[in-house]
Formats: C-alpha cells, sequence, structure tokens
C-alpha cells in the first residue's frame, strides 16, 4: 500500500494477450463485445423468451439478476413505474437476449428495419430523454441499455460484423440446442408414447385395465422396459391376418354389445388385441422414422439431432440392445459436439472478461469431455477469476491434475483454488508439486511464485 | 418553463438564437446584425468594447484588440498552434500559471475563456433585451473537432459569462439539426463547416421520429477563413518587400490593416473576379518618406494561394466518408455552413468530391445558433420529439509503457459509451500505476491531448505481467469521461471522473465569474445612464435653442423672469449629474426638465409671440 515517490513514477501497462494456446483472439473486450451469456434463447425455433436453464452446473453465484426486484423499483425517482419496471428488466435480460431480440427485430432482417427499430428504441433509452430528471440508479442502467442497443445497431447494420455476430450466435445456440435435447428427449419419448396411445385409442377404445403407463407417473427406464417389452409381445402374439393401417383404417363399427358376461369379456379381448396392435404398428413406425432422422441428421452433422432422435427411439425400444449400444455412441458425440461447442464460447467470454460467463461454459465444455485436462483446468481458472465457489474449482483442478499430472499449469490452477479456498498448506504443497513436474517456464515461475506468497501471508493470518 | 438560448460562439463571429413557439429564431444585436464579431477591445480609458465597436476601433487599438480568442482556448501554452498565433497576433499572448495561455491589454492579463466570456455576456445580454426576461441557461456549440479541454474552456467561459452552460454540442451537427428540423424524411447528410478558424465535416442521418445520427465526424481546428486572410497578407507583405525593400511586418497597425485588407478583397472576389486592395500611407521608409501599398488581387491569384487549404478540408471529407463506410453516392444532401463556404473555389471542390450541388437551403452565418437553440428546447421540453445522437471526435485511451497510446473507445463512437480492456504491471512488484487518460489519434501518447490522470495504489507485490487490472472508460450524455480500473486478483478498484482542464481551476473560474458579474452591475448602470443622458442632452439642446426667443417674451413679466430663473436652476442640475455620471440624479431631474420644455415650447409657439 506504501507509494514513494519511486513507485509513483513507475509506470505501467503493458498490454498481455493472454490464453492465446486456448483461441487466438485478439482482446478487444467490454460492454462493446457481442455477447450472450447463457444463449438461452432461441428466436428461430421457440420464438419466445424462457428463462436461462442453469440448473446443471451454475454455482448460486452465477445466476443472473431476477426479473423483478421489488425494493429496487421502489427507489423514488423521475419515473412513472411502468418505465421502472421496463427499465428495470431490460436491464436484467440485456445479456441474455440476442441482439435481434434487443431490436425486436427477425433475424433476417434488412438493414432499414434494423436502423427502424433503433430510431424507435434509442430515444426511450438515450438519457437526453430524461435530461436533468433524478434517475437515481436507473441512470447508469438507462445507459447501459442504450449503449447496447447502440451495439446491436452498430453491429447488425455492418455485414462483417453480423456476420461474426451471426455465427456467434449460431454458436451458442448451437450448445443450447444439444443441451436441450440431451435433457429434454426423455419427455419427447413420453409424449410420443402418449401421442401412440391416443392414436391406437381411437383405433380401439383402450381396455378398462390394460397397463398403460401413466405419463404423470415417473417410472424408471427398468420399469418403461418392461411395460413396452410386455405390450410389444403382447401385441404380436396370435395375431395373424392383415395388419390394420393405422391412418386409413376407418374408426370400427360399435361392437355388438351381448349382455352375457363371456361375450362381454370376449368383446373386450378383441378390443384390446386391436389396440395393443394398432400401438406395436405405431411404435415400430415412429422407430423407424427416429432412426433414420438420426443417421441422416448425423450425416449433416447435426448431432444435437441424432442424439435426441436416438433417446427417443431408444426408449421406445429398450429391448433392441443394437440401437441402446449406437444410441450411447452417438451421446457421447453429441456431448463431445457439445463440449467443443462450449470451449468455443467459453474462449469467446474469457476474452470478453467475462469470467462468471466463462465459468459456466468452461464448467459445461468439462463435463462434456470428462477426460479433458485443459477444459477442467480452464473451468477451474475461470471460475477462481469468476469469485465462484473455491470448492468447486478446486474439484476441477483435482480432476485436471490427475488427467494431466505432467502440466504445471494444472498444479499451479489448483493452487489458485486451495489459496482461494483459504487452504495455505494445499496451495503450498501443491506449488512444490509443479516444480516438481518439470522446470516451469519465467511466466508459470514468476506465477507460482506470487501463488506461493499469498498463500504464506495466508498461513500468516491463521 | 426556463427558455434557453443557442449561442454560436465562431472564431470571427457570434450569433445567438432562441426557439419561440416552436419556431428558432436568430435574435438581432443591439445594431440590428444577426451576428456580432467576435472581438473584444479594451481602450485606452480601460473601457470594454464587445463586438462591431470593437472591430471598429480595431486598427487604431490593434494591441489592445483581441480577435480569434477561440484559435487559443483550451490550448497549451506550448502547443505548436499557440507558437503560430504569437507570430500572428496584434495583441500580447503570455504564458499563465498553469502553462495556459493568458491575453495582456493595457494594464491586465486575462486568461482566455475570460476573453470568451465577454463575447458570450454580450450574446446574453442582447437575448435579455430581445425577451424581456432573464436568461440564464444556454447550449453552446463548439467545432466537433474540439477536444476536451477545449470543451471544458468554452463550458468554464459560459460560467464566467454567468451561464448555466446545458450542453455543448457540435457545430455541424447543431447545423444539421437546423437542417432537419420539422423535416420527415430519412436522409443521410454531409455537413461542410468552414469558419473562421475551424474546419468541420460531418456525416449524420436523419432517422425516423426526430432521431439525429452522427455516423463520423473529422475536422481541423486550425483551418479557416484566418488561414486564407494569411495567405493574401503573406502575398501584400513579399510584393512590398519586393518592391520598397520594407517590411511591414514590424508594425502592428500596418499589420492590422492589411489583415482588414485581405480579408475585404477575400470577400469581395467572392463575387467578382478581380479587386484592388489600397492602403495609402501604409508605412514610412527608412528616408521617411511616406509609402502606399496599391495592388490588384485576381481570384485565380486567390485560389492558387489557397488551393492547398481547400484540397486540405477535401481529404478530410474523403477520410471521413470511409470512416463512415459511406461511398459519395450515398449521401443525399450536402449542406454548406460557415462564411468561407462563400467562396466558390470552395463550393466547386465540395461539389466535385460529392458530385453533387451543395444544397443552399441554409443561411450558412445562422443555422449553427438555431441548431443549438433547437437543442436545447429539446432537452429542457419533454414535448419535443428530438434526440441527437453525437459520436466522440477522438478516441479515448491511455498511455501504456514506452509511452504507447493505448485505445479504449475509439473515434466515432456513439455516446453514451462505456469500454474495458485489461492491462498489466510493467516492473516486477509494482505497487502502484499512473493512468494517464488521453485523447487523440496517433500511437504516440506524446503527441495526442492528455485529459487528466490519477493513481491506482495498493496492488499487490508481484513480478511484472502479474497484476492484471482492468481498465473501463465510460463517456456519459454530458461527455463527461470517467475512468475505473479494478484489480481482476483483489477486485480492489478505484475510479475517477475525468474533468478535461481548461487550464483554469476552480476557484480561477469562481473569481473571474465574480468580475463578470461586478462588470455586469457596471454595465448595467452605465447603460441606464447612457438612456438618461442621451435622453436629457436631447431636451436640453432643445431648450437651449429656444432660450433666447423666451427669454425675450417673459422678460417683462415677474412671473416670467422667476420661470426662467428656475429654468436655468434645472438645467444646472441635470448638467451636474451628467458630469458627476448619476443615473438616478439625472432621472430625478428629468420630469422638471421635460415640464420645461413644454413650457418653452408652448411660449415660443404662442402666436402673439
Ligand atoms: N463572401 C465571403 N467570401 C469569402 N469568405 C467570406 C465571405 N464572407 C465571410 N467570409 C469569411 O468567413 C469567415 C467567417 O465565417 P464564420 O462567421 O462562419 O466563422 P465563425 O463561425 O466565426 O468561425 P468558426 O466556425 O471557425 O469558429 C471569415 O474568415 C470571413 O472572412
Ligand atoms: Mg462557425
Amino acid at each position: 500500500m506504501d507509494v514513494g515517490p519511486r513507485q509513483k513514477q513507475a509506470f505501467f501497462a503493458t498490454q498481455r494477450v493472454k490464453n492465446t494456446r486456448w483461441y487466438p483472439f485478439t482482446r478487444e473486450t467490454g460492454a462493446g463485445s457481442p455477447l450472450l451469456r447463457h444463449g438461452p434463447f432461441q428466436p428461430g425455433i421457440s420464438g419466445k423468451l424462457r428463462a436461462p436453464d442453469l440448473s446443471i452446473m451454475a454455482p448460486s453465484s452465477l445466476r443472473p439478476p431476477s426479473l423483478h426486484d421489488p425494493p429496487e423499483l421502489l427507489e423514488e425517482v423521475d419515473l412513472d413505474l411502468e418505465r421502472k419496471r421496463r427499465i428495470f428488466d431490460l436491464y436484467a435480460r440485456l445479456d441474455d437476449v440476442s441482439y435481434y431480440e434487443l431490436l425486436g427485430v427477425p433475424e433476417v432482417s434488412e438493414k432499414k428495419v434494423i436502423k427502424g427499430a433503433y430510431y424507435k428504441l434509442a430515444p426511450e433509452f438515450h438519457p437526453d430523454s430524461y435530461f436533468r430528471k433524478n434517475l437515481g440508479t436507473f441512470k447508469p442502467k438507462i445507459e447501459a441499455i442504450f449503449t447496447r442497443l447502440t451495439l446491436a445497431h452498430d453491429v447488425l447494420t455492418s455485414r462483417q460484423r453480423r456476420a461474426e455476430y451471426d455465427s456467434y450466435l449460431e454458436q451458442t445456440l448451437q450448445n443450447r440446442s444439444i443441451a436441450d435435447a440431451l435433457s429434454h428427449a426423455d419427455a419427447e419419448a413420453r409424449a410420443v408414447v402418449e401421442q401412440i396411445e391416443q392414436t391406437a385409442r381411437a383405433i380401439a377404445p383402450a381396455p378398462l385395465q390394460a397397463p398403460v403407463p401413466s405419463s404423470r407417473a415417473p417410472l424408471s427406464i427398468d420399469e418403461r422396459r418392461a411395460i413396452l417389452a410386455r405390450k410389444l409381445a403382447g401385441g404380436n402374439i396370435g395375431r395373424l391376418g392383415p395388419r390394420p393401417k393405422m391412418e386409413s383404417t376407418p374408426p370400427p363399427p360399435p361392437v355388438q354389445v351381448n349382455d352375457s358376461p363371456e361375450a362381454k369379456r370376449a368383446a373386450a379381448e378383441a378390443l384390446r388385441v386391436r389396440f395393443e396392435a394398432a400401438k406395436a404398428e405405431a411404435l415400430r413406425s415412429r422407430i423407424a422414422t427416429y432412426r433414420r432422422n438420426a443417421e441422416e441428421a448425423i450425416v449433416q452433422n447435426d448431432y444435437a439431432k441424432a442424439a435426441n432422435a436416438y433417446r427417443v427411439a431408444a426408449h421406445l425400444a429398450p429391448e433392441d440392445v443394437e440401437l441402446q449400444n449406437r444410441c450411447e455412441e452417438v451421446q457421447r458425440l453429441a456431448a463431445s459436439a457439445l463440449a467443443a461447442g462450449y470451449l468455443k464460447q467459453a474462449a469467446y467470454e474469457e476474452r470478453e472478461g467475462r469470467w462468471a460467463e466463462a465459468s459456466l461454459s468452461y464448467t459445461r465444455a468439462a463435463e462434456g469431455r470428462p477426460d479433458d485436462a485443459v477444459a477442467h483446468e480452464r473451468a477451474a481458472n475461470a471460475t477462481v477469476r469468476a469469485g465462484g465457489s473455491a470448492r468447486r474449482a478446486i474439484e476441477y483442478a483435482r480432476r485436471a491434475v490427475e488427467l494431466d499430472p505432467k502440466n504445471p499449469e494444472c498444479h499451479i490452477t489448483l493452487a489458485r483454488a486451495f489459496i482461494a479456498a483459504g487452504f495455505a498448506v494445499s496451495a503450498i504443497a501443491e506449488l512444490d508439486r509443479a516444480l516438481a513436474v518439470g522446470p516451469l517456464d519465467a511466466q508459470h515461475k514468476a506465477t507460482a511464485n506470487e501463488l506461493r506468497e499469498q498463500a504464506h501471508r495466508l498461513q500468516k493470518l491463521g | 418553463m426556463e427558455r434557453v438560448i443557442g449561442i454560436d460562439l465562431g472564431t470571427t463571429n457570434s450569433c445567438v438564437a432562441i426557439v419561440e413557439e416552436s419556431v428558432p429564431t436568430v435574435i438581432p444585436n443591439r445594431g440590428g446584425y444577426k451576428t456580432t464579431p467576435s472581438m473584444v477591445a479594451i481602450t485606452e480609458a480601460g473601457k470594454r468594447l464587445v463586438g462591431h465597436i470593437a472591430k471598429r476601433q480595431a486598427i487604431t487599438n490593434a494591441e489592445n484588440t483581441v480577435h480569434a480568442a477561440k484559435r487559443l482556448i483550451g490550448r497549451k501554452w506550448s502547443s505548436p498552434q499557440v507558437k503560430n498565433a504569437i507570430l500572428t497576433a496584434a495583441y500580447k499572448i503570455v504564458e499563465g500559471p498553469h502553462g495556459d495561455v493568458r491575453i495582456h491589454l493595457r494594464d491586465k492579463t486575462y486568461s482566455v475563456p475570460e476573453i470568451s466570456a465577454m463575447v458570450l455576456q454580450e450574446m446574453k445580454l442582447f437575448a435579455e433585451d430581445y425577451l424581456s426576461e432573464p436568461i440564464s441557461k444556454a447550449v453552446i456549440t463548439v467545432p466537433a473537432y474540439f477536444n476536451d479541454n477545449q470543451r471544458q474552456a468554452t463550458k468554464d467561459a459560459g460560467q464566467i459569462a454567468g451561464l448555466d452552460v446545458i450542453r455543448i454540442i457540435n457545430e455541424p451537427t447543431a447545423a444539421a439539426l437546423a437542417y432537419g428540423y420539422g423535416k420527415t424524411e430519412e436522409k443521410t447528410i454531409a455537413v461542410f463547416d468552414l469558419g473562421g478558424g475551424t474546419f468541420d465535416i460531418s456525416v449524420l442521418e436523419i432517422g425516423s421520429g426526430g432521431v439525429f445520427r452522427v455516423i463520423a465526424t473529422a475536422g481541423d481546428t486550425f483551418l479557416g477563413g484566418e488561414d486564407f486572410d494569411a495567405r493574401i497578407i503573406d502575398w501584400l507583405v513579399q510584393g512590398f518587400k519586393d518592391q520598397y525593400g520594407v517590411d511591414l511586418r514590424q508594425d502592428r497597425m500596418a499589420l492590422q490593416r492589411l489583415k482588414d485588407a485581405a480579408e475585404k478583397a477575400k470577400c469581395e472576389l467572392s463575387s467578382q473576379n478581380e479587386t484592388e486592395v489600397n492602403l495609402p500611407f501604409i508605412i514610412s521608409s527608412s528616408r521617411n518618406e511616406a509609402l502606399h501599398l496599391q495592388r490588384t488581387i485576381s481570384r485565380t491569384t486567390l485560389e492558387g494561394l489557397c488551393e492547398d487549404l481547400v484540397e486540405r478540408c477535401i481529404d478530410i471529407c474523403k477520410q471521413t466518408l470511409e470512416d463512415a463506410r459511406l461511398e459519395r453516392d450515398e449521401i443525399d444532401d450536402v449542406v454548406l455552413v460557415g462564411g468561407m463556404t462563400r467562396m466558390p473555389k470552395v463550393q466547386e471542390s465540395v461539389q466535385d468530391f460529392f458530385g453533387r450541388p451543395p444544397n443552399k437551403g441554409v443561411h450558412p452565418d445562422e443555422v449553427v445558433a438555431l441548431g443549438a437553440a433547437i437543442q436545447g428546447a429539446a432537452l429542457i421540453d419533454d414535448s419535443k420529439q428530438m434526440i441527437l445522437l453525437d459520436v466522440t471526435p477522438h478516441a479515448l485511451g491511455i498511455m501504456t509503457y514506452g509511452s504507447n497510446f493505448e485505445e479504449l473507445i475509439p473515434q466515432n463512437t456513439t455516446v453514451p459509451t462505456s469500454r474495458s480492456k485489461i492491462f498489466t504491471t510493467s516492473r516486477d512488484n509494482q505497487t502502484a500505476v499512473k493512468i494517464l487518460v488521453m485523447q487523440g489519434e496517433s500511437q504516440n501518447a506524446a503527441e495526442n491531448e492528455l485529459l487528466g490522470e490519477f493513481i491506482l495504489t495498493g496492488l499487490r507485490r508481484a513480478p511484472k505481467g502479474q497484476v492484471e487490472i482492468e481498465v473501463t472508460f465510460e463517456i456519459n450524455s454530458d461527455g463527461i469521461v470517467s475512468v475505473s480500473a479494478r484489480d481482476l486478483e483483489t477486485g480492489q478498484q478505484q475510479s475517477i471522473q475525468v474533468t478535461a482542464s481548461s487550464g483554469l481551476t476552480k476557484e480561477e473560474v469562481g473569481q473571474m465569474m465574480e468580475a463578470a458579474k461586478e462588470y455586469l452591475v457596471d454595465r448595467r448602470a452605465s447603460d441606464a445612464f447612457e438612456g438618461a443622458r442621451q435622453e436629457a442632452e436631447k431636451l436640453i439642446t432643445e431648450i437651449e435653442r429656444m432660450f433666447p426667443q423666451v427669454e425675450h417674451i417673459v422678460a417683462a413679466s415677474d412671473f416670467g423672469r422667476d420661470a426662467i430663473s428656475k429654468a436655468r436652476t434645472i438645467l444646472d442640475r441635470v448638467r451636474q449629474a451628467i458630469g458627476k455620471k448619476d443615473a438616478a440624479a439625472v432621472k430625478e431631474q428629468m420630469e422638471s426638465l421635460a415640464r420645461t420644455h413644454r413650457m418653452f415650447k408652448g411660449v415660443v409657439a404662442r402666436p402673439n409671440g
């Protein structure tokens, strides 16, 4: 803290490009950078805003602010409540919406449309519209929104910058859709089963005591497999003659109702057989379609779609071992593609100095590449930088060390994580290990020394 | 709602305007002119003269008459522009206490903002006269290419003049506001502003819904009519030297006469092909004989002398279009602003470059003030739907190791805005860094303008390159720059607001403001006295004219004699009051004086008189 005259003259600041070994971006950062924090929004797919899904692995400190924050809206400023809410909401979502969404224009919009939208929004968020008004904490928010709107306009009206942004956007969307596919396939499979049953019911009313799995009941995969196997087997037994075609079959004529119990049972049994047959046929055809779609998607490198389709298909045919294997293989491909995407996204975020986001993306990448030391090391590093959970950082760094024990950087990062958690002794031990694995380059040596000092200071403290 | 005036504080001429019931209007000065010379003089008696009267006496009082103070405002004593001005100015330029520039007139030294404040104060008075109400708020324009120090100095000038400068805006932008005011079609325009001292070019988009967006702007704050005049002066001086072997530059009065003549010739050559410069008795020869300067100058000669100046303007236009990423044919209209654009060669070159005849629809001397008034009204009045999206004319950044300039906010960035970048220490165990905030385009920091500096302390001791500092620059809508620096590891943060330095301290500005207020009180009193004096003297003259006749008519009666002596007393009292410059006493006697005047008139008019 002492600043003698010598230090005052001391001079600083050579700009340093970091992590070039990752992705050789130039370091142009700040609010002026295109940014999607979580890429949760898929205009082309869903067309409406969804809350970002952070459930996977985000420590609580990385969660975005909530959309409404009543205490802040109570601040006494020269703005009506409606305006305050609008500013507050938009500000909170600023990092979550794409430039297109921010301006409220479709992604295919021409330059003119983009300009028009900007000209409509700019006055609303330009501080001059509130000249000498008391805006309190809303002033920086308004300015931030305006800056972002302007950035959106500038990027989207420049051909080159728009192309760059579109590809970044696509990357995040792709990551998102793969992630979605991987997490929503089960739900889709359930929906398909439900749909098939409805169709079958149209052909033959469902038997009263038919073992239909409820879409509400959360069944284990083994249970579902057993049920399906039973159904499929049942549907095939003793079935002769032409199979009813689902679409073209007219609704069956009302079954003659005989009063005798045997007749009733026989009628019900006949119905059940028809129902099961229709269902089995529908399943077969669906499975075939999903498989075909999946293979086509693989040809097109769309692993998300492929993985999704296989997941559904595998749910529908749990007894098909070959299908299960292929499904698992494609899942791995998709996870790896997703991880690669996250790595790219993370590097972009790291370059932007958005550590919270980089941490999230790197941890996702690490999940997708459980054997990638570098992804784990970066995840740990970014988590420390973001001020995230030190415990989690330690976990990632430990895994990195496990995967690549000869890499001093992994040890150094683990030491850094230990320091963040307050474990001085472990940190020093880890730094010793870093030295032991081989000669350090100047950069690493300097970092290691610095960390060692920090650790010693920690030790003294407590 | 309090009204806001718009002031175009020009190098040569200033102009004031206001929006009255949605109509932007120029306010004429007391002489009825719409523009006022930006000239200030101090007479031998110590009296301050501003505007036309200052200009009229410039030749006989050259050393105490300031013109083109705007070329000096916000500049450092050491700058090449100031060195240049010292060589050519007839008044004395001296170094100020903060490396700033001061002007010495008679026995006093004035800061440049003080001189500009005198002009502003005058413009404020015109507006108050015209509107019959006090005015305190103003929008003042500056060349787009002014840096923050020059802007701050202009703001200080406004404050000294007793104005709340609610916004400083760029001259070409103001011109565009006036041009686009009330128009609804969307357009991309270029504003070409060549005035007395500065050149600016701005490219703007006038969008729907009253949005004016500046795309790019550039210019040269030392390129204007003054430089054209200088070329003519050089030419005349050289010719005279060749002819008589005498250097006219040695004589300040001769130089001032030359300057006037050069400007006059330049303006005449805008409408005629040839003109004569005729300056009899300009100087005496070494043998003490009177020498006369007489020369004919043609338009072609002038164009030859100034070719490179016009070329410089066009080069800057070219660069600006590139910065705006626009082709020439994407410009829908070219607006000419500034007195120098009356020069045919300038108009031709602009037409050649843009490939279209420039717009003649705006008044080149008045649009800027009108635009300033429009912006003022829009800011104050919520119902006015107009928003101006302007850009930073210069890049902002910091000085880094090795005197390199590291840019954070590029030129032509729409404000408000913010950017950050990560830097690191350059020495081992460096615990403090000095952050020098600079403005300019040069890679070499020394060539850029220093705006301010601060020291970030308490960094952890670490080998060089280890401590990472995130520096964030922010420009808000008032153009105020703030800088914050954060140690990424410790999260420790420091920030400052960069107040560009006008060359004056806060205290100095305060003192100057007080002095200007005092002057205003004196000035108001003397204005009041002057009015009363003129009125009284008019009556005195008439009464005296009638005196012999009245005396003759009424002398016969006691009553008459009494009246005559009373009249004498009144005249004496008024004369005494005038002698004492006592406005109140003069006013007090006015009624009696008027009564006497009426009585005399009645007597004289009597038929039997
Ligand atoms: N008819 C003309 N022909 C040529 N030049 C002219 C003519 N009329 C005026 N000028 C020149 O225009 C200049 C003044 O222009 P203007 O009043 O627009 O400048 P300003 O606003 O005071 O200066 P600036 O904008 O640079 O601060 C002077 O140099 C003057 O000689
Ligand atoms: Mg001007």
